[in-house]
């Protein structure tokens, strides 16, 4: 059923046929309403089991994990209660492909969210593993650096953090999670 | 590095604990003692296993928070050891790698990397946990 927050202050009709993953949220962030977008991608990337686990009903926050939890979940209440647009851009990629999405937050009557999530950019990773190798990640004593909220991986002598999907699809267990300087900087800031 | 948030005393201070933090990747050291402090908390810092273990007989921790997989020993591991020093310590493991069996892991308990800082305080409450 449709959240009246929601058909009070957009166009159904419309939303219900962007191409754009569109959610409705409420003040406790729960999510009331996706149009057929957002079920067309879900079912493609993790399947029924998405379907469930993050459709109506659940919270839109148990999409996130540590840091990025407590970062949208400032940023979505701020934006609901001074009904300001928040937009946001993110990566969401798998080991295969790079994705990159823009959010934008838009404020509906009784603290209601309108969530549009748009794809900007989606394309194979650059580099195969076959050009990258793995070596140049394993440090001397053995272990592997990886970032716990990106994914990336630090190599060992450049210090660059760098997205190796065979490292991202392939935990080891010598590979020790820490936190790269971006995701330390704007997940973790000081408030 | 290891660091010292205060002076070593006996017994509490308030509701805050005083808590060993064990990591070897420094910025998460730095992360999660800064969060750590801001509640009030007197956190102590070392980023390997084994010269944790010297702090830990030499000072009154109530909590030891540390990372899994370590050169050296593995957190699992330096925890058993821990609380064989200092009969009643809380332990909790972060680390990014999937929780093992729960035979393997019951002295401790487990949390994930990248750490929610909320859950994390809740789990770190006096009470909280079953592994003391």
């Amino acid at each position: 059923m449709l959240p009246r927050f929601l058909a009070a202050t957009f166009d159904l009709d419309a939303l219900a046929k962007e191409e754009s993953t569109l959610i409705a949220i409420d003040p406790s962030h729960k999510i009331r309403w996706v149009n057929p977008a957002w079920t067309r991608f879900a079912l493609a990337n993790g399947g029924d089991d998405v379907v469930q686990r993050f459709g109506t009903g659940s919270s839109y926050l148990d999409g996130t994990s540590g840091p990025a939890r407590s970062f949208y979940e400032e940023a979505l209440t701020r934006a609901a209660k001074t009904r300001t647009i928040f937009e946001h851009d993110y990566e969401c990629s798998s080991p295969e492909t790079f994705r990159r999405f823009h959010l934008r937050a838009l404020p509906c009557d009784d603290a209601g969210l309108l969530l549009e999530h748009s794809l900007v950019v989606e394309h194979p990773h650059d580099r195969v593993e076959s050009e990258i190798g793995h070596e140049g990640y394993v440090r001397d004593n053995g272990f592997i650096l990886q970032c716990s909220n990106c994914r990336r991986v630090r190599h060992k002598e450049r210090s660059a953090w760098d997205w190796v999907p065979f490292l991202v699809r392939n935990v080891t267990a010598k590979t020790s999670h820490g936190l790269c300087a971006a995701c330390e900087g704007f997940y973790w800031r000081v408030k | 590095m290891t660091t010292y948030d205060s002076p070593l005393i006996d017994g509490k201070t308030g509701s805050a604990m005083r808590i060993l933090l064990v990591d070897d990747d420094a910025v998460t050291l730095r992360v999660l003692s800064r969060m750590l402090r801001s509640e009030g908390h007197h956190v102590d810092t070392c980023e390997a296993p084994v010269p944790a273990l010297e702090m830990l007989d030499g000072a009154p921790y109530e909590i030891l928070l540390t990372d899994q997989v370590m050169e050296g020993m593995p957190g699992l591991e330096l925890a058993r050891r821990a609380r064989l020093l200092r009969v009643g310590l809380r332990c909790f493991v972060v680390s990014g790698q999937p929780a093992p069996p729960p035979d393997e892991c019951a002295h401790v308990t487990w949390i994930s990397k990248p750490v929610d800082i909320d859950l994390l305080l809740a789990a770190i409450a006096p009470g909280a946990d079953a592994s003391s």
